[in-house]
């Protein structure tokens, strides 16, 4: 689970409301609400940080610690020192791991931001049946990804699968097989997860394109602006940290990304889609090598915690703007 | 003319989405009434012999494996459990909070914005040995227990922002009332909270629906995985009997469709206020 606020809650213009509201925060202050509240306030927060600290920093901890020792699934660990990392490293599996993990990241942000843009530009220049694209679009998003990623590999099946026998329909013959190669298999993965990822980055920004405020709108269309000029002079400039903390939030979920590959060709044919936490998944729980899957978590652990410190730097210094 | 051609472009794009978002979930659901053999022979076909044998297959699952009727059980109780832990630990502690000073309340929502990085790769193992060694392994309500604090951080974070710009006169009234603290938080402000607590819960049911990282590693014995689990090794034992296969994708997916759309009012507007949660 993650979660990072974005900009647009704090871009919105302050309303009557929140200023009166500011003002009441002293008032309160004045009657002891404050006081008597704060002392409760900890009485509640001791659990939250226990739980957290026992379910998040133990276990990560706990991560390193497996990183550095030989671990079979049983027993007690054995301390290895460095050897985890070496073995990972000159196997030469880590290097094409990595180059598909962010060659699948990348490409399903990119689109899945692009595409978020496109649709949130055509809803809130009041296409019609808006209203009920906005409610279908999020529909791939919800159901569990094992089964939407089952639903299309049966799908691209050859002779049998649903967009074989579309295919066959225009002409195009029902052979068409990608997830079969290992050239071409990582494709159709990129699309079901960029078509799972779309309807939640569409609603994250139409939020902060519907946040830009109606006088800025009418202002470009008195000056004379036209809808493309609206949309890159105004819309975008206005909505790009949005833009740049959903495509980092959308890297992270996906260089994490395990359900969709895991579902769709478990990293198949051969290695050709074995992102890091297949990598991982797999020699831990099936080849039970738990020293070197940890190695490998806490590779992209660390890279992911910095990504994702990087972000939330990004978001913040976007609100105190 | 650009402006025109963006416009079309926009629209049509915003059209053939909808299409394909929308498809997807109307083969699920026919396929599950129709018998493999036309699945597979005529899968265009809107009109043929429903085949609703296909859920009872699903349902009772085959040999030494779950079945739906288990997985749904089992997916039903992570949910529940999810659900209780997050709201119960996150909700009033994310109330309280506000009134703290400005600046503590403000490094508090860091430091939980920090859980919020730990991605689960790095969970998984130990989880798995922890649980392994305390005997917590296929046991639902356990994994259900860490979904639940899992989905504290966005909970709180999400019920924080909302509390902060809670309307402060109605607190005051209920302290001029005589109302302890407490009972404020109980009498006046939960009622006025339902609906923020139901954009954020349905953000936690659908990931704790859906989880699979997770749950193929705690909850690995057939008879104790989850629905998103299940469906893969389902598709395993009845690879050929697409009927089948279909029916358990449509109990799958559309529990929480249909929840979507009964609270979608809440959920697009919880998201397009409240910020990125997943």
């Amino acid at each position: 689970m993650n979660s990072v606020f974005t900009k647009h809650a704090d871009v919105n213009p302050p309303s009557s409301r929140r200023i009166f509201l500011k003002g009441n925060v002293k008032k309160g202050k004045k009657i002891g609400l404050n006081r008597t509240n704060a002392r409760t306030a900890w009485v509640f927060l001791t659990p939250v940080f226990l739980l957290l600290f026992t379910f998040l920093t133990l276990p990560a901890i706990n991560s390193f610690r497996l990183s550095v020792s030989q671990w079979p699934g049983l027993g007690p660990l054995k301390y290895v020192g460095a050897d985890n990392f070496r073995k990972v490293f000159s196997e030469g599996k880590l290097s094409h791991s990595v180059f598909v993990t962010f060659f699948y990241s990348f490409s399903v942000s990119l689109l899945v931001v692009a595409m978020a843009a496109i649709m949130a530009s055509a809803v809130s220049s009041g296409i019609r049946g808006g209203k009920f694209m906005k409610v279908v679009w999020f529909f791939p998003g919800i159901a569990p990804p094992t089964a939407v990623a089952i639903f299309w590999s049966t799908s691209l099946q050859p002779y049998t699968g649903i967009v074989n026998a579309i295919l066959n329909t225009i002409g195009l013959g029902d052979e068409f097989a990608p997830l079969a190669s290992e050239e071409t298999a990582i494709y159709p993965i990129i699309l079901v997860s960029v078509w799972a990822s779309v309807g939640f980055a569409f609603l994250v920004l139409l939020g902060a394109t519907e946040s830009i405020p109606v006088s800025l709108r009418e202002a470009a269309f008195i000056d004379g602006a036209n809808v493309w000029q609206h949309f890159t002079k105004i819309t975008l400039p206005l909505i790009k940290p949005v833009l740049l903390t959903i495509f980092t939030l959308e890297f992270i979920w996906h260089v994490n990304g395990f359900t969709m590959i895991w579902a769709m060709t478990q990293g198949g044919p051969g290695f050709a889609t074995e992102i890091l936490p297949i990598y991982a998944y797999k020699e831990a729980f099936v080849f039970a090598r738990f020293g070197t899957a940890a190695a490998i978590s806490v590779l992209v652990g660390i890279f992911l915690v910095i990504l994702g410190a990087l972000s939330t730097r990004l978001s913040r210094s976007g609100q105190l703007e | 003319m650009k402006s025109q051609v963006f416009r079309v472009f926009a629209n049509l794009t915003a059209w053939i989405w909808t299409i394909l978002a929308f498809i997807p979930f109307v083969f699920i659901l026919l396929f599950g009434v129709k018998n493999t053999t036309d699945i597979m022979i005529k899968p265009l076909a809107i009109v043929f012999k429903p085949a609703l044998d296909n859920f009872s297959r699903a349902w009772s699952g085959g040999v030494g494996s779950g079945g739906f009727s288990a997985w749904f059980a089992n997916s039903l109780i992570l949910v529940i459990v999810a659900l209780a832990v997050s709201i119960c630990a996150a909700v009033p502690a994310a109330y309280f909070t506000i009134f703290l000073p400005k600046k503590i309340n403000e490094i508090v929502r860091i430091i939980i914005i920090t859980g919020t990085t730990v991605p689960s790769i790095l969970l998984v193992i130990p989880y798995f040995k922890t649980f392994n060694s305390l005997g917590l392994l296929n046991k639902p309500i356990a994994t259900g227990i860490v979904y639940g604090v899992l989905a504290i951080p966005t909970t709180f974070l999400l019920m924080n922002r909302f509390f902060i710009d809670f309307p402060r006169e109605v607190l005051e009234a209920g302290l001029v009332d005589g109302l302890s603290n407490v009972r404020i938080f109980s009498k006046l402000v939960l009622p006025l909270s339902v609906g923020q607590i139901i954009s954020v819960g349905f953000m936690t049911l659908i990931w704790a629906w859906g989880e699979t990282q997770i749950a193929i590693v705690l909850l690995n014995k057939a008879s104790a995985q989850p629905i998103a689990v299940g469906v893969l090794s389902f598709v395993g034992d009845f690879s050929v009997d697409y009927g089948a296969i279909f029916a358990g994708l449509s109990l799958a997916a559309f529990p929480p469709l249909i929840a979507y759309i009964a609270l979608s009012k809440y959920v697009t507007k919880g998201i397009a206020l409240g910020g990125i949660t997943k």
